[in-house]
């Protein structure tokens, strides 16, 4: 199983050919990243069917704009700034933000049944079987914010720092770390059972 | 006292840190313990198994990437056949935020994208505007609606290849448009009165002055692509 964030290039001849206004080429570039930035999407969005229609906007982008990639840097990071350019514009938008999901609404009874049903879902379609901890892990993501998954997919995973993250996002680098910080607090209070005693954050004072 | 997280992360970044915070996460078991679990979701969320994408059709988008490349360098060359088409839209979508200004008394609905998307403006005729600045009745209400209605009719179809964002709002207006429509059908079985019927016709003109500027918005993007 190969990590989202590997880097291995297509071979640069393929590059040319889709410049060239190739199909196959585009077809080809389709195969080899799809599933990777597909999952970067779906990763920072949470949701399917947005994942789906970003992932067809963001290629419907590579498609004109390929002329522009000049192969000085990684083909593959290029087509990553666009996906992340247009998902966090998309999370950015008024509409998301106005949006409210049905799961939202649902009552509390029927939520835990939604999550295993989410759960379910996400590890089904996933090209891969989950371990617990990480189903349990795909879950607590899930209910972070969309800014708080965004900091902790593109730092933790995707390996960006928190200067480039806190750019992405309109802010600065202390906002991306403390973005992180509380994200893992939040994750930690999802994933550890009550009984343990996580260790306490305390003043700064030594 | 235990390291707080955001210390932690640096730790497992490497980022600078502190040496007293080094010196004593070493000798602290908690802290030692949070760093491994740290490390672990970590590892964790960057061994998470890949989405599979969903099929794109590459060759209907890419023919349609190159017949909007086309459409825009053919009208580059040959003047703008859709200008006069366009300045109309524009002109009613400027006379729609005229119209909508008198509609202050009743509390806002769903009228969000006209604010988000405002088109740019335009001259109105004096008298026009003078026109729409009074009080609408229902009869107006209702003729402004069909007119726009018209004129939504008359836009260019909407592009293959749409934003998620755009078609979002689009179908959440038209969602909204067909329950106001539902409810002036039963008006009458419900025994509206004329004042409760105007609201629902000044929130149909709302919303309908609103998916015609997405529509226009929409159409202005792919004009310039």
């Amino acid at each position: 199983m190969q990590p989202p964030s590997s880097s291995n290039d297509i071979d640069p001849a393929v590059i040319a050919a889709a410049q060239a206004g190739g199909t196959e080429a585009f077809e080809a570039i389709y195969r080899h990243y799809g599933d990777r930035i597909y999952t970067l999407v779906r990763r920072l969005t949470s949701r399917e069917s947005l994942a789906d229609d970003i992932q067809q906007e963001v290629f419907v982008e590579v498609l004109r704009s390929i002329g522009a990639y000049s192969g000085s840097g990684s083909f593959g990071g290029w087509l990553r700034a666009i996906a992340i350019n247009k998902t966090l514009s998309y999370l950015r938008s008024p509409w998301v933000k106005r949006t409210l999901w049905l799961d939202a609404i649902v009552p509390h009874e029927a939520q835990a049944l939604l999550d295993q049903a989410v759960a379910d879902l996400s590890s089904a379609s996933a090209d891969g079987v989950m371990t617990g901890d990480q189903a349990a892990l795909d879950a607590a993501l899930e209910k972070l914010s969309p800014n708080a998954r965004s900091v902790v997919w593109l730092h933790d995973v995707e390996g960006y720092t928190h200067q480039e993250i806190g750019k992405m996002l309109g802010g600065t680098a202390s906002m991306s770390k403390s973005q992180l910080s509380r994200a893992h607090l939040r994750l930690r209070q999802l994933l550890t059972a009550p009984e343990t005693s996580p260790c306490t954050p305390v003043s700064n004072s030594y | 006292m235990h390291a707080r997280i955001e210390q932690l992360l640096a730790f497992e970044d490497q980022a600078v840190c502190d040496a007293v915070v080094r010196q004593h996460v070493d000798g602290c078991a908690d802290c030692s313990r949070e760093l491994t679990r740290l490390r672990g979701v970590r590892n964790s969320l960057r061994s998470m198994p890949q989405f599979k994408a969903p099929s794109l059709d590459l060759r209907a988008l890419h023919a349609d990437v190159i017949r909007q490349t086309r459409a825009f360098s053919d009208r580059g060359s040959s003047g703008r056949p859709n200008g006069w088409r366009a300045t109309a839209v524009a002109a009613l979508c400027a006379l729609s935020i005229v119209l909508l200004t008198t509609f202050t008394s009743h509390a806002p609905t769903q009228s969000v994208v006209a604010d988000a998307i405002a088109p740019p403006a335009f001259q109105v005729p004096a008298e026009v505007a003078a026109a729409a600045l009074k009080q609408p009745s229902v009869a107006t209400l209702v003729s402004y609606s069909q007119l726009l209605d018209r004129t939504l009719h008359e836009m260019p179809r909407r592009p293959t290849t749409e934003r998620a964002a755009t078609s979002a709002a689009i179908d959440s207006l038209q969602d909204h448009i067909q329950w106001v429509d539902f409810q002036l059908s039963v008006a009458r079985d419900v025994g509206l009165n004329p004042a409760q019927s105007a609201v629902l016709w000044e929130d149909r003109v709302r919303l309908m002055n609103s998916l015609l500027a997405v529509r226009y918005a929409e159409a202005q993007r792919f004009a310039v692509l």
